[in-house]
């Protein structure tokens, strides 16, 4: 409650004008405004919409990418020089470039969010194979495990929980390289509407979606991401046994 | 064999477990394994030089010596684990090339799949082998009860004791049920207690089936315990030293008189073999014939061994 005291303080006694610096309350009561004349939850499915789309992409392609950069040495000599100088880019770099190949359509957005997630999925399913137990690699050898039941059956699951890392990691690159689309690249979503209250000098709204913004971040990251975790973790017996 | 028996009856013996443990006597028949002229070198350090090894079908052989011996890098050649630099192993006469549906290994560790329950650990071994879905399910459901763990079908392994999940990984190569069974000093890990009970339903179980079985481990009690045939391994580099039939009645106790006096008898010639540190069977030419290797061995036995630092013998 002191921080959000603080602030309303602030933004009414602080030498700031009100409408550039608003309070809590001013935040809130335009939250209820877009809430309830649909803006912001239309905006939200947008965005969340892209990112769906955007990181299963990223997760298709980039788990199994991950895999073969563990298992192959030729694809790793290969390409993971290019992935690992890929992953030094900021996503948002990428824009210009999908524009010129895309247009200024959904495509271009899409590609953003691809290229900020799926690197980042790759090299972390990369570390979480080559991390494998190699007692179980071994005993999947002597037990005759190979092909799809080999890759499906012993090699994912064993690095499912570093995997799960990765895509928690994937997910918040994904989201953040969303954001930076949306605001730069305007097409509807969370980012619009961000632009939208800077446009019509509504400071309120600018930071009422930001606030959705990270609400949004944190269900996913905290909750979704947590809850799979913490479950992946108590089968696979890595967790200290709370009785 | 009836002095042995004379012996037994008349007065009490002098030396316990004497004629309980013979060289290698030549078995008819090909053998199911065959170890010729193995030798393997990991760099510069030779691992194993010039092994031969027969082994039968049913035969429980044990593989006894320090670390360093080869006794390990022997059995993941046997399994196809490692390519051995020299030698050929073949099994029912076709060389070893990688492993296959007839060789199974147990190792060290329990080795489950962490997230998959017991039931699920037996059935995704039997579904790679191509039974199916019934069929697995019906003889995990078989092979649990044999290695004492009704009730635990649905535990995950990380809720087990580390003696209930090797009883898993027995299970497992047992309901697997590969010709021959290679197991990596499988009980080291385990606390004394366990190990006992453990080599009690080994031998029950191998004793119901007669699998081939090569068990390795640095435990000269245990190789006693469980092998029919103890081949005596010294290091540096890693070559038999003894190959020698175990004549012991079944089933056995650790704390048996003659027993104990054997496994004495062994690590002092272990011990006599290190502090030796020069390859001994090299004195001899290493293309010496099945005969000539037990006469030798024999020769060897026969020898007092006054001057073996046998520890056991001043205690």
């Amino acid at each position: 409650m002191g921080p959000l005291l603080t602030w309303e303080l602030v933004s009414r006694y602080g030498p700031w004008p009100h409408y550039l610096f608003p309070g809590p309350v001013a935040v809130a009561a335009s939250v209820g405004r877009m809430l309830a004349d649909g803006r912001l939850a239309a905006a939200a499915a947008r965005s969340l919409g892209r990112l769906v789309q955007g990181y299963a992409l990223s997760v298709t392609v980039g788990v199994p990418l991950g895999v073969a950069l563990a298992r192959s040495a030729a694809v790793r000599r290969a390409i993971r020089p290019i992935v690992l100088g890929l992953q030094a880019l900021p996503s948002i770099c990428w824009l210009p470039l999908a524009i010129l190949w895309f247009g200024l359509s959904e495509p271009a957005i899409l590609f953003v969010v691809v290229m900020g997630s799926l690197l980042a999925v790759a090299i972390a399913t990369e570390d979480a194979v080559a991390g494998v137990d190699p007692v179980l690699l071994r005993a999947a050898g002597t037990l005759g495990v190979r092909g799809p039941r080999f890759h499906l059956g012993v090699l994912l699951p064993a690095a499912l929980p570093g995997i799960l890392t990765g895509l928690k990691l994937g997910w918040s690159f994904a989201w953040r390289a969303l954001m930076a689309g949306e605001l730069l690249f305007v097409a509807g979503g969370l980012g619009q509407l961000l632009q939208n209250g800077r446009e019509v000098l509504d400071a309120a709204q600018v930071m009422g979606v930001m606030v959705a913004i990270v609400a949004i971040g944190m269900t996913v990251d905290r909750v979704l991401f947590r809850i799979l975790e913490l479950r992946v973790r108590r089968r696979w017996g890595l967790l200290e046994a709370t009785a | 064999m009836w002095t042995d028996l004379l012996g037994r009856l008349l007065g009490p013996r002098r030396i316990p477990g004497r004629g309980m443990l013979v060289p290698r006597q030549a078995r008819a028949g090909l053998p199911k394994i065959d170890v010729r002229d193995v030798g393997h070198h990991f760099q510069k350090l030779v691992a194993l030089h010039d092994v031969n090894i027969e082994v039968h079908a049913g035969e429980f052989v044990c593989l006894v010596g320090p670390s360093g011996c080869g006794k390990t890098t022997l059995l993941y050649a046997l399994a196809g684990h490692l390519e051995p630099s020299g030698g050929r192993i073949s099994i029912d006469g076709v060389p070893v090339k990688g492993p296959g549906p007839d060789r199974l290994l147990v190792f060290q560790e329990p080795a489950l799949f962490p997230w998959l329950t017991v039931r699920q650990n037996l059935v995704f071994a039997l579904r790679a082998r191509g039974l199916s879905r019934v069929d697995a399910a019906a003889r995990a459901a078989a092979f649990i009860p044999l290695v004492h763990l009704e009730g635990f079908e649905e535990a995950l392994p990380h809720q087990l004791s580390g003696g209930m999940r090797m009883r898993v990984q027995l299970a497992r190569a047992l309901a697997v049920d590969p010709a021959v069974l290679l197991m990596d000093e499988p009980f080291a890990s385990l606390d004394a207690q366990t190990r006992s009970s453990m080599h009690q339903l080994l031998q029950r179980i191998w004793l119901r089936d007669r699998k081939t079985v090569v068990f390795v481990t640095h435990d000269v009690r245990e190789a006693l315990v469980l092998g029919d045939r103890v081949v005596v391994m010294a290091a540096r580099p890693g070559r038999v030293l003894h190959d020698l039939d175990v004549k012991l009645p079944r089933p056995r106790d650790p704390d048996d008189e003659a027993l104990v006096a054997l496994s004495r008898r062994i690590r002092a010639e272990l011990q006599r073999a290190e502090a030796a540190g020069a390859p001994e069977p090299d004195t001899t030419p290493p293309s010496t014939t099945e005969e000539e290797r037990d006469a030798r061995v024999a020769e060897e036995r026969g020898t007092p061994r006054g001057t073996a630092p046998d520890v056991g013998a001043r205690l």
